[in-house]
């Protein structure tokens, strides 16, 4: 599913490389959790899979396409196969709560039938059915962030990108959100996620890569958030 | 992209920006008005042009008590001159035709000549050369018979100057406000770009396409340059009702200068529209592709 070889990264204000010489190879359908203290290159990792930056050297690889060779107007159709959330949500305030969900099927030219079939559906799957018409600001955080997961969710992404999900909620909310990740991933999909919340990753025991001042530290098949921390 | 969907989002954004769209469609009023009525007086000078040149350029009136002698020695001496090209004789008639065809436009100044009688009879001439019109007049403007020659070229060519100078200022000042608009919209769209930053990353995560991303944006100025356009065409169209056709309306019965028609408003209108449109559309793509970038 992602192939990163030898891949280097260094922005051009910088001398130190954001990644340095990282190899790494997920397969379709696991959950992995991506750690690492600030500045540790998590942001630039994902950046990286969705095509915002590209590699100083190496290669990248995400669902069989070299992005090297990705050319510029194929982009756009390439983020349709993956779901992005953010820990700030990034919601619409002026929309409600289906009408984020069903933006991101409307600036992908989908029809209007399909996406009233398809809004209700993702809503009843991230448990926010009978919030339909609520606005952002009158939702907690929790429930902001399931809407942001329905929106990524709703195009059936093959990956779901989670940088930091559960930055800004308490930790029973988070259990909640990790859950439905969980369940996300178990309809096939692959999660990689960015965290620096020690109890989910243990609790998770899933696969766990992590970085350190660019560079990958460990991967480990069912880690822990670790020692050195 | 649904059509609603699309005109929801050009309203969101024309309502946020309201104070730079109002300032844009203003320019491209004042740019277009400017260049409309450069257009016009074009339009009234090729005219103006030929209703005084096509026709023969010197005029040899013949006084009104000229005997049938005097004109036949007149017309074989001028037939004989080395720097007369050509020679045509208006009978009074002919001038009164020449005149009814010609004023079609200003029924009252028709009206004003009763008949035939009224217009003198004259000899047309074209030169070879038309600066020899100081020798020609000095020759014939004596000659027995003779009322008085006349060079409507070197008559009218104050007003030809002032209509020149109208059109050369009219399109001066249409550039510069072509260029304000152009600049309006420039910052316009970076204004609208900047407030819709969130919707543009969210489009660009989703896998929006550029054309989805820019299309409000394009169609937010296309709808400026429409607005603008518009108010250029009904502006024209009061200057020509209003102060042409009341104001003015003395200056132009005297049928020197031809007045705008309203035929040639509605002609000028489409060039202003398509023109609004295009630049405003133009302008609007290039700025978003810079600020939008996937």
């Amino acid at each position: 599913m992602i192939r990163l070889d030898h891949v280097s990264k260094t922005y051009k204000s910088q001398t130190r490389p954001a990644l340095n010489d990282v190899s790494v190879n997920l397969e379709a359908g696991e959950f992995v959790f991506l750690i690492g203290s600030s500045g540790s290159g998590k942001s630039t990792f994902l950046r990286l899979l969705l095509r915002e930056e590209r590699p100083s050297s190496g290669t990248v690889h995400v669902a069989g396409k070299d992005l090297n060779r990705l050319p510029q107007w194929k982009v756009p159709a390439f983020r349709r196969q993956i779901g992005c959330v953010f820990q700030d949500f990034r919601l619409l305030a002026n929309k409600t709560v289906a009408e984020n969900i069903a933006f991101a099927l409307e600036v992908t030219g989908t029809s209007r039938h399909k996406t009233q079939a398809v809004v209700p559906e993702v809503c009843q799957l991230v448990g926010l059915k009978g919030k339909e018409n609520r606005l952002p600001d009158e939702l907690s955080g929790g429930e902001q962030q399931r809407v942001a997961i329905a929106r990524a969710f709703v195009n059936k992404p093959i990956l779901l990108i989670a940088d930091e999900p559960t930055g800004n909620l308490d930790p029973q909310t988070s259990i909640g959100i990790m859950k439905l990740l969980d369940r996300i991933n178990r309809t096939g999909t692959t999660v990689v996620m960015a965290t620096h919340d020690a109890a989910i990753v243990d609790t998770m025991r899933r696969r766990v890569v992590e970085l350190d001042r660019g560079r990958l530290v460990r991967d480990q098949a069912r880690g822990v958030y670790g020692y050195a921390h | 992209m649904r059509p609603r969907f699309v005109l929801q989002e050009i309203l969101t954004g024309l309502r946020r920006n309201v104070t730079m769209t109002v300032a844009v469609v203003v320019t491209v009023m004042i740019s277009l008005t400017l260049l409309g009525a450069s257009m016009l007086t074009t339009r009234i000078a090729d005219r103006m042009h030929q209703r005084y040149f096509n026709q023969l350029e010197v005029a040899v009136y013949l006084r009104a008590d000229v005997t049938p002698d005097q004109r036949d020695t007149l017309a074989s001496t001028l037939g004989a001159d080395q720097r007369v090209e050509k020679v045509v004789y208006v009978s009074k008639e002919q001038a009164y035709e020449k005149f009814k065809t010609e004023f079609t436009d200003q029924p009252d100044l028709v009206k004003s000549i009763s008949g035939p009688n009224v217009l003198p009879e004259s000899f047309q001439l074209k030169l070879k050369d038309p600066k020899q019109y100081e020798n020609v007049a000095s020759k014939y403007g004596q000659a027995p018979g003779v009322d008085q020659v006349y060079d409507p070229q070197r008559a009218l060519q104050p007003l030809f100057d002032l209509l020149d100078g109208v059109k050369t200022v009219s399109r001066i000042v249409a550039l510069v406000a072509g260029a304000a608009a152009l600049l309006t919209t420039f910052n316009t769209i970076r204004l609208a770009a900047f407030s819709r930053r969130r919707e543009i990353g969210i489009m660009r995560l989703v896998g929006a396409g550029n054309f989805t991303i820019q299309l409000p944006f394009v169609l937010e100025g296309v709808f400026a340059g429409l607005l603008g356009a518009g108010s250029a065409v009904g502006l024209l169209a009061l200057f020509k009702g209003w102060v042409l056709d009341n104001t003015l309306k003395s200056f132009f019965s005297t049928g020197v200068v031809p007045n705008a028609q309203w035929s040639e408003v509605w002609a000028v209108a489409p060039w202003l529209a398509g023109l609004g449109i295009l630049l405003a559309a133009a302008a609007s793509y290039l700025t978003s592709m810079v600020y939008v970038r996937v």
